[in-house]
């Protein structure tokens, strides 16, 4: 077993577990008692997959934990029309090494600017949306939130700033939302979020809702 | 059904648990180790029975409303 078998590993299941431990402490979700069985045999499950990798690389699992235990996340979640998201994603971040970035399920190595990271969230949340078959297609809502008023302040402040590939990379995901609009005919709104991750997805999807009214140019 | 202004929240937590069934998926892609994987399949197939669970309250509570 590789090294890097360990760390993808270990993220994947350090993220899995992050993921439900987020659901259930959002007082939005009231999973059913038998659900609940499950979700937390999940936990359960994970809790035991990374005590069995700390005894074999305990440095790759002490950093995943620390990195989650600071709480720099962020996400960019697309809310439906009905409330419920139809995609999440996320991303944590470790400000102190920002190279050390993972996404929800698997790592990213190579991106190093959290604006950047942002984008290609977007960029994914738009083109699973675009694929997806089931969704009430009236609208979408994009909302980032994000716990760290640092990174929300890069975000909304120097979008404007004189890196190229930044720049570039701005255009284009401008274009593609330009792009899902126009394909799909249906208006798409962009918000930033700066809260800490649970609240600001609350507030996201309290916001949605109220965003969203068919009739808005 | 009549589509309400907000999802059931039994539906709502089934949208979830699909997320995280799709975390847990592309963590099978990710890993190439036998053992890791049927760890994540085991996580996997706790993920569609939790997913079942809630689909069949989410069913019974659709059934009530009727």
């Amino acid at each position: 077993m590789s090294l890097a078998d360990d760390f993808k590993y270990a993220s994947s299941i350090e993220s899995i577990k992050h993921y439900i431990c987020m659901m259930l402490a959002d007082d939005l979700y009231n999973p059913h008692v038998d659900t609940m069985r499950h979700l937390d045999k999940i936990i359960n499950m994970c809790d035991e997959a990374l005590a069995d990798i700390k005894k074999r690389a305990p440095d790759i699992v002490d950093n995943l934990i620390s990195l989650y235990d600071r709480k720099i996340i962020v996400s960019c979640t697309i809310a439906s029309k009905y409330g419920s998201n139809m995609y999440s994603s996320g991303v944590a971040i470790d400000l102190l090494a920002p190279s050390k970035q993972y996404t929800m399920g698997r790592l990213t190595p190579g991106a190093t600017d959290p604006i950047q990271v942002y984008y290609d969230s977007i960029y994914e949340g738009l083109s699973y949306f675009t694929t997806w078959q089931g969704a009430a297609r009236d609208a979408i809502s994009i909302q980032i939130c994000c716990d760290n008023e640092r990174v929300i302040n890069n975000l909304i402040y120097n979008l404007e700033e004189s890196d190229e590939n930044l720049e570039k990379r701005r255009k284009s995901v401008n274009k593609t939302i330009e792009a899902t609009r126009k394909l799909l005919l249906i208006p798409i709104y962009l918000t930033w979020y700066p809260a800490n991750t649970t609240a600001g997805m609350r507030a996201a999807k309290r916001a949605a809702n109220q965003q969203f009214d068919p009739y808005r140019p | 059904m009549v589509i309400k202004s907000n999802m059931d929240p039994n539906e709502v937590v089934m949208w979830e648990i699909r997320l995280a069934r799709s975390h847990i998926m592309n963590a099978i892609i990710a890993v190439d180790d036998n053992t890791m994987r049927d760890n994540l399949e085991q996580l996997l197939l706790h993920t569609e029975k939790a997913l079942e669970m809630q689909d069949n309250i989410w069913a019974r509570t659709l059934i009530k409303e009727k």
